[in-house]
């Protein structure tokens, strides 16, 4: 984590050092001022945290493979759907998301998680575009569907 | 001292039809949130933000704010049907709470909880009627030096009260500021760390941070929990009520104690997560009967919930009259009250009287409404955690998502709440305090701005940090707590010292 840290703060420093990160007497510091002086100080954290985790290490990995394994189960398909979403709009990547979840971890049967899932859709529907008529991204289906 | 005719007018525009109507609903709602894990007040209020831009200011804060008492609510039935809190701060609440409701006693423990919660709102909401015109009055006089210098206070308090791990503390303040840094500079105009893209304009939103941090992150980390709801029957029976609420008084004291030190967490940036682990410590270290405690002691039932809602109350004390909030759900809602085209801060109470008393007056009533709503609605929201996780889980995932998007209709959001996903998790994996990061998100403009103008108020000389006595007070105050947090704990935890709440 302490060279996660390290690494954002370098990038932080590369690109405010491309900004004017000057102290002009009149008028006080430049725009890249601050976010300089803020990456040099997560920079300096850093490693102070990978320091304190020497002197006292914790023991053991911070998950099991079986967590790992379940976090992961939940997070991948996650991805995809945020990645269908630019295409597909909103609602027909979440409906197939939420079918493929209820089926392979609630182990329920093909018709009831298409059921359970639709009704959620649907809901959603009237929640977002007809009560709050917050528009939400549409997709191909969505156009011909007339929605 | 306040003028009672504001706070009578705001009841009038509190206690209309449509008003009482959206408590309700918000309260449900944020009920709802509390009993869901995974959702929380923080991210609960941010999701239904992007839906407030069309209401008017002061029906959508009251939307709002109800949502808040409701989820408050919430997450403490959660903690002692299910074990499992709802909330980060009634995580105390499950210590004692949880072993009444195993030997039977589950309706005793929720009614005090409830009972005592809504004591410690109530203290809450006095006190904010009392004090937050007098706080703004004294505001007034803050140039951008003083409020630089609050500012500076509220990250630094945050540090002195890290609980044993200040430097990640710094960290998380340090990565909040820099990432608001990102998008347009409001000074110059400049385009700062957008690395030659144009989707980082406009800037990293704190809203998608929250729902990822708060939301996607809080809810990998249940899965990998492996989380089984083997909770016990929620039933209410207005007997019990009585009766425990004819006991309160055993409990006086530490009632009182817990509700002080909630209020203080409040409007000091502490928030209520520290303030109900604070005052479960020193209920259990005072009381007589020690031992008692983790096997079901209401005492220790009464303290982490009177200190958890007094805090999420005052909280807004410091959001209303500095323009601060004191946890990150008021900072979310700050953030809304900068979107509907309000101002918070001292001028709030002068130019908008209507929206503050309102939203003071509406306090009152909810958290009333909030109480009796949640006494006699519990078993049903209890029973919505029957259902699968698997279908639970799979649904705030998307809520979640679809929330980012609605922010300002685009994917830009959706990617980033992803991500900060991923950063929630490794964050609560690790014990990095996210709240911080929040709440630096928010801030980190103003206090750019503010350190920013009093260097041109100055002419580039720090001594404006200095110039009269209450900056001055301000700046020594804010030194010391960051040393009180930074020096101190490294040899204590040499030392093996003990920690402020013990498991």
């Amino acid at each position: 984590m302490a060279a996660v840290i390290a690494l954002f703060a370098g990038v932080i420093i590369a690109g405010s050092l491309q900004l004017d990160t000057g102290w002009v007497p009149e008028t006080g510091p430049q725009a890249g001022y601050l976010p300089l002086r803020l990456g040099i100080g997560l920079a300096v954290i850093s490693v102070l945290i990978f320091l304190q985790m020497l002197r006292n290490p914790e023991g053991g990995g911070f998950v099991t493979g079986g967590q790992l394994k379940s976090t992961l189960a939940i997070f991948l398909p996650t991805v995809v759907l945020v990645a269908a979403m630019p295409w597909l709009g909103c609602y027909v990547p979440s409906w197939l998301y939420l079918c493929y979840m209820i089926k392979a971890h609630g182990g329920t049967g093909i018709g009831k998680s298409v059921l359970v899932s639709s009704l959620i859709i649907i809901a959603f529907y009237l929640v977002f575009d007809l009560w709050f008529q917050v528009d939400l991204a549409k997709g191909p289906v969505e156009s011909f569907l007339g929605l | 001292m306040t003028d009672f005719s504001f706070l009578w007018s705001g009841f009038e525009t509190a206690l209309t039809l449509h008003h009482i109507a959206i408590m309700i609903g918000g309260v449900l709602l944020g009920i709802l949130v509390g009993v869901l894990p995974g959702l929380g007040a923080p991210n609960g209020v941010t999701l239904l933000l992007p839906l407030t831009f069309t209401m008017d200011p002061i029906s959508a804060i009251i939307l709002l704010s109800s949502m808040y008492w409701g989820a408050l609510f919430g997450g403490s039935t959660t903690s002692i049907l299910f074990n499992i809190p709802g909330e980060p701060s009634s995580v105390a609440t499950t210590f004692d709470g949880h072993p009444m409701a195993k030997q039977g006693r589950t309706e005793e423990a929720l009614s005090t909880a409830f009972l005592s919660a809504g004591f410690g709102a109530f203290v809450g909401v006095v006190l904010v009627t009392l004090i937050a015109n007098v706080v703004a009055d004294f505001a007034l006089q803050f140039g951008p030096a003083e409020f630089f210098g609050v500012f500076l206070l509220t990250f630094c308090s945050y540090v002195g009260m890290s609980g044993g791990r200040p430097l990640k503390t710094v960290a998380s303040v340090l990565i909040g500021l820099i990432l608001t840094a990102i998008g347009m500079d409001t000074v110059s105009g400049e385009m700062r760390l957008t690395y030659g893209t144009t989707s980082l304009v406009n800037g990293v939103s704190y809203l998608a941070a929250v729902i990822g941090l708060f939301g996607i992150g809080e809810l990998l980390v249940t899965v990998e929990e492996g989380l089984e709801f083997k909770g016990l029957k929620a039933r209410m029976n207005f007997g019990v009520i009585w009766r425990t609420l004819k006991g309160m008084p055993r409990h006086a004291v530490v009632l009182l104690r817990s509700t002080a030190i909630g209020c203080w967490m409040g409007i000091t940036p502490g928030g209520p997560t520290a303030a109900s682990f604070m005052s479960y410590g020193i209920a259990r270290r005072f009381s007589r009967n020690k031992e008692n405690f983790g096997k079901g002691e209401p005492a220790g039932v009464v303290a982490p919930e009177a200190a958890d809602h007094s805090a999420g109350v005052s909280a807004l004390l410091p959001m209303l009259s500095l323009g601060i909030p004191g946890s990150a759900t008021a900072a979310v809602m700050m953030g809304g009250l900068m979107i509907w085209g309000l101002q918070p801060g001292p001028m709030l109470f002068i130019e908008q009287p209507d929206f503050v008393w309102g939203l003071i007056a509406s306090m009152y009533i909810a958290n009333i409404v909030a109480v009796v709503l949640v006494l006699s609605t519990i078993p049903l929201f209890a029973s919505i955690l029957k259902a699968p996780f698997s279908i639970i889980g799979p649904v705030i995932i998307v809520v979640c998502l679809i929330g980012a998007y609605t922010i300002s209709n685009r994917m830009l959001d959706v990617y980033l709440a992803l991500g900060f996903g991923v950063i929630g998790y490794l964050f609560k994996k690790l014990d990095y305090p996210i709240a911080p990061l929040i709440l630096a998100m928010v801030l980190g403009d103003k206090m750019e701005d503010a350190f920013r103008q009093s260097m041109l108020l100055s002419q580039g000389s720090f001594s404006i940090f200095f110039s009269n006595g209450l900056v001055s007070t301000l700046m020594v105050l804010s030194i010391l707590l960051a040393c009180w947090g930074l020096i101190p704990r490294f040899g204590r935890r040499r030392a093996g010292g003990p920690s402020l709440v013990e498991e």
